[in-house]
């Protein structure tokens, strides 16, 4: 499926915008292609199956979550056309979640290998990912303290847990 | 789990991964009947300070050290997305030196993992004999670099070091020197029939499996799947050269998905590796190694950008990818993510062990490529509450009595 195919097929089934970037390498300047889609969280199930439509398993990369203040948001990289010479395009869905109302659903239904990703981000921003069934901490440890994200910029950030080397050290302090 | 099934809990520092990780493994008698990770060891927060401390020139060096072998991949990995965020792009010669340092990474690195492949399965021989002729790959790199480890080559908009007249003829004899010697590393590893008793239909992954779970890498291509960053997705000088996925069915017409198999997709993979490297150094276009020389008009112009970009590179343990977000007015990230490749390789884990045996724990949890270095402390805890320990040298001392087992009842 080429470029025009997969964005035209976009915008005609889902009220989005969608952004293009084409970045040549190399003496011969072959470009390689990323797709940033913004999509509306009501959507999200329903460009599921559209991606399963052009690409039998599409490859799912991470998810990438960034705090703006009012609202979180969550970037899903996949790629599709893997496997083709030159061919491959990634796919990043935007999505932003208010933060008065963190959930989204979970793709792990569909493709198994996003439950890392999905576990990070819960523990990490405070997503909650609905139908999510193993919802422990994978990367912090298991006595992390509740309603503490260290991605976050806002109240939630456990800033009493920071280590600040720099205010260790006093002058009075005995170095001999 | 039955009545019968014990839970080994291996780990948390740390069965395979640079990583400390926690493997809970379900046996009963030998058989592994279930398998649970868990990552909660020791999180750097190497994101974190990329997002609140550091400015993005910083970061690279930051990057570097995510990871003490793939640490080419990773700041070229986060340099492409700050490029392609800022829009700030390497010259040509830039791309082509990037492209050679990557492969030497990977030759050095498949080497490291073929030694340690060896050594798992009790072949302290091929493991020395390996990681000697790596030394080869890693004075070359030293020689380019500076450095043997953090190469520090990297740099946004290009790279900070050229190769000069006399690094092309170095790069060429040390390109020699691997070819000839791939003939009695293809002849180790393929034709013995110990390594393929130990290693053929273990640890399989399958083509359907290795899809879902999102696999990446020589993991994923060893059960079938042609993916490889370098052949899909254009970048450095990989897109000028035309860079084909190696499967296992290149090497004999068969794709089984078993540690075998990522033995021969690996090895194959050094070969193409050093004919790439050969093929970029003859090619090597002429003209500047970087896009702004001025480190300080550099941090202004990516202080004053504006916007996203992803970075795609093929680890040799598979597709790595960084996400970055910049700004105007904020030094430092926006946003960044990095998606190791072993991330993805890590849940893989659970169908190859499946059904296997303890004995082949390490062999398995090697052939995903992590660091074995760490397999202390395995502790096995019984249903009634006893509990003793297995150290990393008795697992070790298994999987060597396996082999040698193997090999009697062969004669």
């Amino acid at each position: 499926m080429n470029m025009e195919e997969i964005i035209n097929g976009i915008k005609q089934r889902f009220e989005c915008e969608v952004q293009v970037k084409e970045i040549p390498c190399g003496v011969k300047k072959i470009k390689r292609t990323s797709i940033f889609v913004d999509l509306k969280r009501e959507d999200f199930r329903r460009f599921m199956d559209y991606l399963f439509e052009i690409q039998e398993y599409p490859h799912f990369a991470i998810i990438s979550a960034t705090d703006l203040g009012e609202n979180m948001e969550l970037l899903y990289h996949f790629t599709i056309d893997y496997g083709k010479q030159n061919e491959e395009k990634t796919i990043s869905l935007r999505i932003k979640l208010p933060k008065s109302d963190l959930r989204i659903e979970t793709i792990t239904d569909l493709i198994p290998g996003a439950m890392i990703s999905e576990r990070e981000i819960h523990e990490m921003v405070g997503i909650e990912f609905i139908g999510l069934k193993d919802t422990r901490h994978f990367f912090l440890p298991e006595n992390w303290p509740e309603g503490k994200y260290p991605w976050r910029r806002d109240e939630t950030f456990p800033e009493d847990m920071l280590n600040k080397l720099y205010e260790t050290w006093k002058e009075d302090d005995n170095h001999e | 789990m039955s009545e019968h099934a014990y839970s080994i809990p291996i780990g948390p520092l740390h069965p395979a991964i640079h990583e400390p990780i926690t493997l809970k493994i379900d046996v009963e008698g030998e058989k592994i009947v279930g398998v649970d990770v868990f990552c909660s060891q020791v999180h750097r927060g190497i994101e974190w300070i990329g997002m609140n401390r550091n400015n993005p020139i910083q970061s690279i060096y930051l990057s570097e050290r995510v990871c003490g072998i793939c640490n080419i991949c990773h700041p070229f990995c986060m340099v492409q997305a700050v490029e392609d965020a800022a829009g700030l792009y390497p010259p040509e010669r830039a791309d082509y030196i990037r492209t050679i340092m990557a492969e030497l990474e990977r030759i050095h690195s498949h080497l490291l993992w073929a030694g340690v492949a060896a050594h798992e399965i009790g072949f302290d021989t091929v493991f020395h004999y390996t990681w000697a002729l790596r030394e080869k790959v890693m004075d070359l790199i030293e020689y380019l670099t500076g450095n043997r480890v953090t190469k520090a080559i990297m740099m946004i908009g290009g790279v900070r070091r050229d190769i000069t007249e006399e690094g092309k003829k170095k790069l060429k004899e040390g390109m020699q020197f691997y070819l000839e010697k791939f003939a009695k590393i293809e002849d180790v590893y393929f034709n013995d029939p110990t390594i393929q008793m130990r290693t053929r239909d273990v640890g399989i992954l399958t083509k359907e499996d290795a899809l879902k779970l999102c696999a990446v890498g020589p993991v994923a291509r060893a059960s079938g799947v042609p993916k490889d960053v370098r052949q899909d997705f254009p970048y450095g000088a990989y897109a000028d050269y035309g860079v084909k996925a190696i499967t296992p069915d290149m090497y004999n017409g068969e794709v089984h998905g078993d540690v075998f198999d990522r033995i021969i997709v690996r090895l194959l993979e050094v070969k193409h590796s050093v004919e790439i490297i050969n093929w970029a150094v003859d090619n090597l276009p002429a003209g500047p190694v970087l896009a702004e020389k001025n480190l300080v008009k550099l941090k202004m112009l990516l202080k004053k950008a504006e916007g996203e970009g992803i970075g795609r590179v093929e680890a040799p343990r598979g597709e790595d990818i960084h996400y970055v977000r910049l700004e105007k007015g904020k030094e430092s990230f926006l946003s960044w993510k990095i998606r190791a490749p072993t991330y993805n390789n890590v849940l893989p884990w659970i169908p190859m062990l499946l059904g296997g045996q303890i004995a082949d724990v390490p062999i398995v949890a090697a052939s995903t490529d992590p660091c074995i270095s760490c397999l202390n402390r395995v502790t096995v805890v019984d249903e009634r509450g006893r509990k003793y320990e297995i150290t990393k040298e008795y697992m070790h001392e298994l999987s060597v009595k396996k082999t040698r087992r193997l090999m009697r009842n062969a004669h």
